[in-house]
């Protein structure tokens, strides 16, 4: 019984949609392969670990295009965080262009339709994070709850909002480009 | 649907065993898996992931469709999913069929000692 709530743990792992729809016929596979012995549980986890990213891919490309910018913006954002922990500015930087790179390739997709104020709300929002940031890390009036907070936690919370902030400007106005783009192609 | 008729594609290896497997009749989840396995005499062992995924892969490209009949009503849990083949499934597999049957003959009178190993 163990092993099947392990099982189900696991399976938070796939994308919501997916989970919903086959959790269900998968917890059952699972209790008739182990009945059988037809399959052993670090062969069922390895299935797991194997199909999550093949379903998290599946899922990213049948998004919309703003679920798609918000997504990849996120995920880039955690590894720059990640990749400056163990790897320096220089690892971050070049994340930084990959998630250039990666909001523009999304963005210049033939069905991507960013709505017409995604763009500005995004880029407003990411002002708003960062000056949000800057009140809170800098501002006198937190001093003793920041004198609190241990210095390596409160380092890295602030880099993580930091390069979110960063990240929600950059792709705002990579989707106004985009957008003041394909409207003046289609115009012409 | 209408991209595996016009075009072609190899299938992916997980989709082509569960079509091959489809062709006895339809069957469930677990049956499936076992069909497989029996299929690749035990090459091919799906996980319940892998195999749900090809799944909702075939059901979206129209290769196979849920069914409600059950084989036999008193011996089955109602919880389970049957899946039956479609026309659709059949034609992919019957080309993919036909595209391996062309490579292995022509990797056959290329180098004729392939596949008379040992």
């Amino acid at each position: 019984m163990t092993g099947e709530r392990a099982y189900r743990a696991l399976l938070f792992l796939y994308p919501r949609r997916f989970r919903r729809e086959y959790r269900d016929p998968m917890l059952q596979l699972y209790r008739d392969a182990l009945r059988d012995h037809s399959q052993s549980w670090p062969r069922l986890a390895g299935d797991v670990v194997m199909s999550v990213p093949v379903q998290h891919k599946e899922a990213f490309r049948t998004m919309s295009t703003q679920g798609k910018l918000l997504t990849a913006s996120v995920v880039i954002t955690i590894a720059i965080v990640a990749f400056m922990a163990v790897g320096g500015a220089l690892f971050a930087l070049a994340l930084m262009l990959v998630l250039a790179w990666t909001l523009a390739r999304l963005l210049r997709e033939r069905d991507a339709q960013p709505s017409s104020g995604f763009w500005w709300k995004l880029s407003l929002s990411g002002v708003g994070v960062f000056a949000a940031a800057v009140l809170f890390f800098g501002g006198p009036w937190l001093q003793s709850w920041r004198d609190e907070v241990p210095a390596e936690l409160g380092w890295w919370s602030g880099m993580f909002i930091f390069c979110t902030a960063i990240v929600m400007i950059i792709a705002g106005l990579l989707s106004g480009v985009v957008q003041f783009a394909s409207r003046r192609r289609l115009s012409h | 649907m209408a991209k595996l008729a016009t075009r072609p594609q190899p299938l992916p290896p997980a989709v082509f065993h569960l079509l091959l497997a489809l062709r006895d009749g339809e069957q469930h989840g677990y049956a499936l898996m076992q069909r497989v396995e029996q299929l690749t005499e035990g090459g091919v062992r799906m996980g319940p992931g892998t195999l749900y995924g090809a799944i909702k892969r075939m059901l979206a490209d129209g290769l196979i469709e849920e069914t409600d009949e059950r084989p036999d009503p008193a011996l089955d849990d109602q919880r389970r999913r049957y899946y039956r083949i479609t026309a659709a499934g059949e034609r992919a597999c019957a080309e993919e069929v036909q595209r391996m049957e062309t490579l292995l003959r022509n990797a056959r009178k290329s180098r004729p000692k392939l596949g008379h190993a040992g």
